[in-house]
């Protein structure tokens, strides 16, 4: 590559900007005092068209430079950042880690990294990584410091969302392999028995049907095993839209009643009276396997935090579609926890006191959306909590189910 | 004097659970007494014709009054501390569970027949 000498167009900015001509008749200590001033405004129309922050410090750690963007970021003068003036804007619970990793890299002449909160002039703190290098004269001296830093606080808050998705999902898992376990530990004691009665006195045993009442409780283990199970491939089922719905003519009155007529016994158990209101019928096209799902899911709720008051069901034609109300008389549930209860692992009450996945919510508006329905809770802490299911009679089937979980 | 203890309180909230524990020890010919939760299982303790349980099987997840707090309960309560309690949990580090509230032992579920009445025999004697 020949060298050549840069073109006019090139050349005259350079000039423009480094001052006016050089005169000819300076002397030798003029033109280095001229040279100087012309390294110093480059280096100051460079760092304050960078896109960071720059600071630079002296050997004694005080600062004595920040650029223009340090100083528009922060709001505040040259001479307000000025030494140790910039360490008002770091946000209080980060100052000592900050003041502390600074210091201790300067005495060690070592480059250094630290994260903290700074003050933006809007007076919002973010989140800035700041890097530090020594830097030195040219015969090697040390000269102090230069630094820059970028706002990193949208990074900040991608990290916190997958920090919290990351316990959410190892919270479900340690609920759901405590669910699981619950079954099983049934099932375990009960064959565990009759292998052990069985053993024991094989006559007497087959003779007095405690077989068939024992294989009977833990066939009834296996299901409520089984029931979990599905209720964990739905989440992935979901989740990936891969729910095709079986649109059928459904009677919904019956439908319900089917549901309400085997949660009688729970209920009794939970101390929970069940009631249903309804028309005589009610016919649409829904997925009748799903829509009862959801039927089951709400009801079921409703007894396990009914706090032994009635619970009614309430079924009503509604634009030719049909609304299915469970009102519960229990504890409720806070108007920020509403919205909530509808994501994936959500719950509004501990999983120490309540068991359950936390899936049903997030599963019943899935199916609703999937039928271009709706799901909603009208409730106040201590007066109980109303779910309505809307359904639409007879709508296309949405393309997608939204997920509005982590 | 001490009046002489019997047999076990079954404190689980799960029902099938509960069931089972109560129908295998009941085959063990034990007397078996059992509680939903932390705070039936202290009433049935206090009440005035209680016969003293030798030994309490206790899990920790449970409504109303679960079991850390029903132990706490129960050691504060002069008359009730002395009863031993074994843990029954779903949760990993039961042994360590077991430590902290201060119980005799621990058992994780899914439990075996065998080392239920193996882990209860000791106190029932």
């Amino acid at each position: 590559v020949s060298r050549r000498p840069l073109s006019l167009p090139l050349a005259l900015p350079l000039a423009l900007r480094a001052g006016t001509a050089p005169p000819s008749d300076e002397t030798d200590a003029e033109a280095l005092a001229r040279r100087l001033r012309e390294t110093e405004a480059r280096f100051r129309t460079m760092a304050d068209c960078a896109p960071v922050l720059l600071w630079m410090a002296e050997t004694d750690a005080l600062c004595t430079f920040f650029n223009q963007t340090w100083l528009d970021f922060t709001g505040r003068t040259l001479e307000q950042e000025w030494g140790v003036g910039w360490a008002e804007g770091v946000h209080f619970e980060d100052f000592q880690g900050c003041v502390d990793t600074y210091m201790a890299a300067f005495a060690e002449r070592r480059t250094f990294e630290m994260e903290y909160r700074l003050r933006r002039a809007d007076g919002q703190y973010r989140w800035v990584l700041d890097r530090g290098t020594p830097r030195y004269a040219p015969d090697g001296r040390f000269a102090g410091y230069i630094g820059s830093c970028v706002d990193i606080t949208d990074r900040k808050d991608l990290e916190l969302d997958l920090v919290r998705a990351v316990r959410v999902r190892d919270e479900f898992l340690s609920i759901a392999s405590h669910e699981l376990r619950t079954p099983l530990t049934a099932l375990r004691l009960q064959l565990d028995s009759v292998a052990r009665s069985i053993e024991r006195r094989p006559q007497e045993h087959l003779a007095s049907g405690r077989l068939a009442a024992s294989t009977g409780e833990a066939l009834a283990q296996v299901q409520r095993l089984t029931k979990l199970i599905e209720s964990l491939l739905d989440i992935s089922r979901f989740a990936e839209g891969r729910v095709t719905l079986v649109r059928e003519e459904v009677e919904l009155v019956a439908l319900v009643r089917g549901v309400v007529d085997a949660m009688q016994e729970p209920a009794r158990l939970a101390g929970c009276s069940l009631t249903l209101t309804a028309p005589p019928t009610l016919r649409g096209r829904w997925d009748r396997v799903r829509v009862e799902q959801v039927i089951s899911n709400l009801v079921g709720n409703a007894v396990k935090f009914g706090t032994r008051k009635p619970i009614t069901i309430e079924i009503a034609a509604s634009d030719g579609g049909a609304r299915v109300s469970v009102r519960d008389r229990g504890m409720g549930i806070d108007a920020r926890d509403q919205q909530r209860i509808f994501g994936r692992f959500e719950r509004s009450v501990s999983a120490r006191h309540f068991g359950g996945l936390g899936l049903g919510l997030w599963v019943a508006k899935q199916i609703a959306d999937a039928h271009a329905g709706t799901i909603s809770v009208d409730s106040e802490p201590g007066a109980g909590a109303t779910f309505t299911l809307a359904l639409p009679g007879d709508a296309p089937d949405a393309t997608r189910a939204e997920g509005n979980g982590p | 004097m001490m009046a002489p203890c019997g047999g076990v309180l079954v404190v689980e909230d799960d029902v099938d659970i509960l069931r089972a524990i109560v129908q295998v020890l009941e085959d063990e010919g034990l007397p078996v007494r059992a509680a939903e939760n932390g705070q039936v299982a202290l009433a049935k303790l206090r009440a005035a014709d209680a016969a003293r349980p030798c030994v309490i099987l206790l899990d920790l997840m449970m409504p109303v009054m679960d079991g850390w707090t029903f132990r706490a309960s129960q050691l504060r309560d002069p008359s009730l501390a002395h009863i031993p309690v074994v843990l029954l949990t779903a949760d990993g580090g039961a042994m360590e569970q077991a430590e902290i509230a201060r119980a005799s032992g621990a058992l994780r579920k899914p439990v075996d027949l065998g080392l239920l009445l193996e882990t209860l025999r000791p106190f029932l004697r």
